[in-house]
């Protein structure tokens, strides 16, 4: 497919789904109420809106880091989980559920302070390291460890209500998610994308293997830490205010490398406007769902994600993944 | 290796002073805890669960609760007691239960009643085992009496409780019914909860309660569900609901359920 109708047809997609997420959701509110002075209008300014912008930063972002990782590790099975980032993320807000600072801040301040602990413990791991695989192996031991701590903190919630809201949100959601959120999420994620935007052209050259890109004037470790704390800053914000959401990473490059062909650097941008799509239009699906409450965005990604993902893997067979 | 036997020794003196006194009830369960203390003199129960130790779980006084022997609910720690009896729910784990059965105790599994009737029939039937059938009347009793007078049969207001956070109440818990006894209609069970679970604040603002009761102030929610309810010609109040009065039922009740018509009262009297 032409870039142009690529970029444009995916653009398209995600102001229409950014419009049909302002018109969703357990209240009803008349077309009349966006111009006439109606207090709903205050549902869609102060909870729909946030939230619209929240979830297309949020899959934006990840995409993004999607699409980065696997350039950078030239492997199609990477995911920016794969960092440890989000597992640290997931650490420090259970933490501030479990020993009593739930609040909007408290949660945002604590999954923060240990996502950027998991980043600094990756790169005292990782010093000097040749190849990713180092970073494949540490962030995975890293995302254990966090893991362990999680389970841990939960095994010692002082009442069956604090382990109900420690799950809850580790779930991931984006009901409720205000102005606040949004504006303390929104710089780090901002500031970690146009860090990933930045590798493309060093993602293309390593397509030809480390010392091609290294003779074609690429500076490696320049890269890494690009991909490092830009897909970092991505994750551990996205965490920190809407829980732990999966697949949007995985998927997205996968869906969207056929329209924009096998060059990374020219995934970057499709692919962050695909997870803008895809997690707008999982978010929509989360509030129709009948009854009181919403299913939760990390639930709903993954019922979309797994089953792609093995169909997908379905078709690969026989192939190997080089 | 030379340092192993040292902290080995150590860890023996951590471990809890044998020659105790043997005997009497060790309950599991904070709501089974406050249950025994309504039924027994404190005497009689050797260990109280740990969770009636802390403030956001029990629903008996702390000062009381500190003073009593707490275990963390194994096995290790109950047969070591060597109580007549052990006062479990019936969410004890099957490898706990094997223990207590393999060590000849005599357990007494409780469920979560969910209506005034159960929590009652639950409170007649520990009386029994710990040979208390007269007090176990005694806190029926006062339940019915409570129900007696908290009973309104006018309109029900709607009300939506919260449990913790931003955890409410639905329908189908013995809360819900203390609710609808003492004139308060269930917003949450309207909204088509059931049980527990969270509630998306659009939810809420699409048929604003007359009051919302809650135990924390600030729940993650909290402040922008005020916010938009501020906004809304719904007049919400807000009202401070304890803790206490929310983990159990039982001897409980009859404080639940006057708090609960207290609450009504102020909307209609």
């Amino acid at each position: 497919m032409k870039r142009p109708a690529l970029l444009g047809g995916l653009a398209v997609l995600v102001v229409a789904l950014f419009v049909a997420s302002l018109m969703v959701g357990k209240a009803v509110v008349p077309l009349s109420a966006w111009w006439s002075g109606d207090w709903r209008w205050a549902i869609i300014a102060e909870l729909r809106l946030p939230r619209a912008a929240l979830a297309t930063l949020l899959g934006a972002s990840l995409g993004l880091s999607g699409a980065v990782m696997q350039g950078w590790l030239r492997n199609p099975l990477a995911d920016p989980g794969v960092l440890g980032t989000s597992g640290a993320a997931a650490l420090g807000a259970v933490a501030a559920i479990v020993l009593g600072g739930a609040t909007q801040w408290g949660i945002f301040g604590a999954a923060m302070a240990c996502a950027a602990g998991g980043l600094a413990l990756l790169a005292a791991l990782t010093w000097h390291a040749e190849t990713p695989a180092a970073f494949v192996l540490a962030g995975t031991v890293l995302a254990s460890l966090a893991a362990a701590l999680t389970a841990f903190l939960i095994s010692i919630a002082p009442n069956p209500y604090v382990v109900a809201a420690a799950i809850d949100w580790l779930m991931g959601a984006l009901t409720d998610r205000g102005v606040d959120d949004l504006t303390h999420a929104a710089p780090f994620m901002l500031a970690g994308c146009a860090l990933l935007l930045a590798t493309g052209r060093s993602l293309d050259a390593l397509t030809l293997g480390p010392d091609a890109a290294r003779s074609l004037g690429i500076s490696l470790p320049r890269l890494q830490a690009l991909v490092i704390v830009g897909a970092g800053l991505c994750v551990g914000a996205g965490v920190a205010v809407t829980g732990v959401v999966g697949f949007v990473g995985l998927v997205v490059p996968h869906m969207l490398r056929p329209l924009a062909g096998a060059r990374p650097g020219a995934l970057l941008v499709p692919a962050a406007l695909g997870g803008a799509a895809l997690v707008l239009a999982a978010d929509i699906v989360c509030r129709l769902a009948p009854g009181a409450g919403e299913v939760r965005l990390g639930v709903a990604m993954a019922l979309i994600g797994a089953p792609y993902f093995l169909v997908l893997l379905l078709g690969e067979r026989g192939r190997s993944w080089g | 290796m030379r340092l192993l036997l040292p902290l080995l020794l150590l860890l023996v003196g951590c471990a809890p002073a044998g020659g105790q006194q043997r005997g009497g009830i060790v309950s599991l369960n904070p709501c089974s805890d406050q249950l025994l203390l309504a039924l027994v003199p404190p005497d009689r129960i050797a260990a109280i669960s740990h969770y009636s130790q802390q403030a956001g779980a029990t629903s008996m006084p702390l000062e009381l609760a500190r003073r009593l022997r707490s275990t963390g609910g194994t096995a290790e720690e109950v047969i070591a007691l060597a109580p007549d009896l052990v006062v479990a729910t019936s969410y004890t784990p099957p490898a706990t239960r094997a223990a207590f059965a393999r060590a000849g105790l005599r357990t007494l599994y409780l469920d979560a009643p969910v209506t005034i009737a159960e929590s009652k029939a639950q409170v007649a039937e520990v009386a029994q085992a710990v040979g208390a059938a007269k007090q176990g009347a005694a806190i029926n009793a006062r339940i019915d009496r409570a129900v007696a007078e908290a009973r309104w049969t006018g309109a029900g207001v709607p009300a939506l409780l919260y449990i913790s956070g931003d955890l409410a109440n639905g329908g189908g818990t013995l809360l819900h019914e203390m609710m609808q006894v003492a004139g308060l209609r269930n917003a949450a069970a309207d909204y088509g909860l059931a049980m527990t679970g969270a509630l998306p604040v659009e939810t809420i603002l699409a048929h604003p309660p007359a009051m919302i009761l809650r135990p924390d102030a600030d729940g993650r929610t909290a402040a922008i569900r005020r916010r938009l309810l501020a906004r809304t010609d719904a007049g919400t109040r807000e009202i401070a609901f304890p803790r206490s009065l929310i983990n159990c039922g039982g001897p409980t009740i009859p404080a639940a359920l006057e708090r609960l018509a207290a609450v009504r009262r102020q909307v209609a009297p």
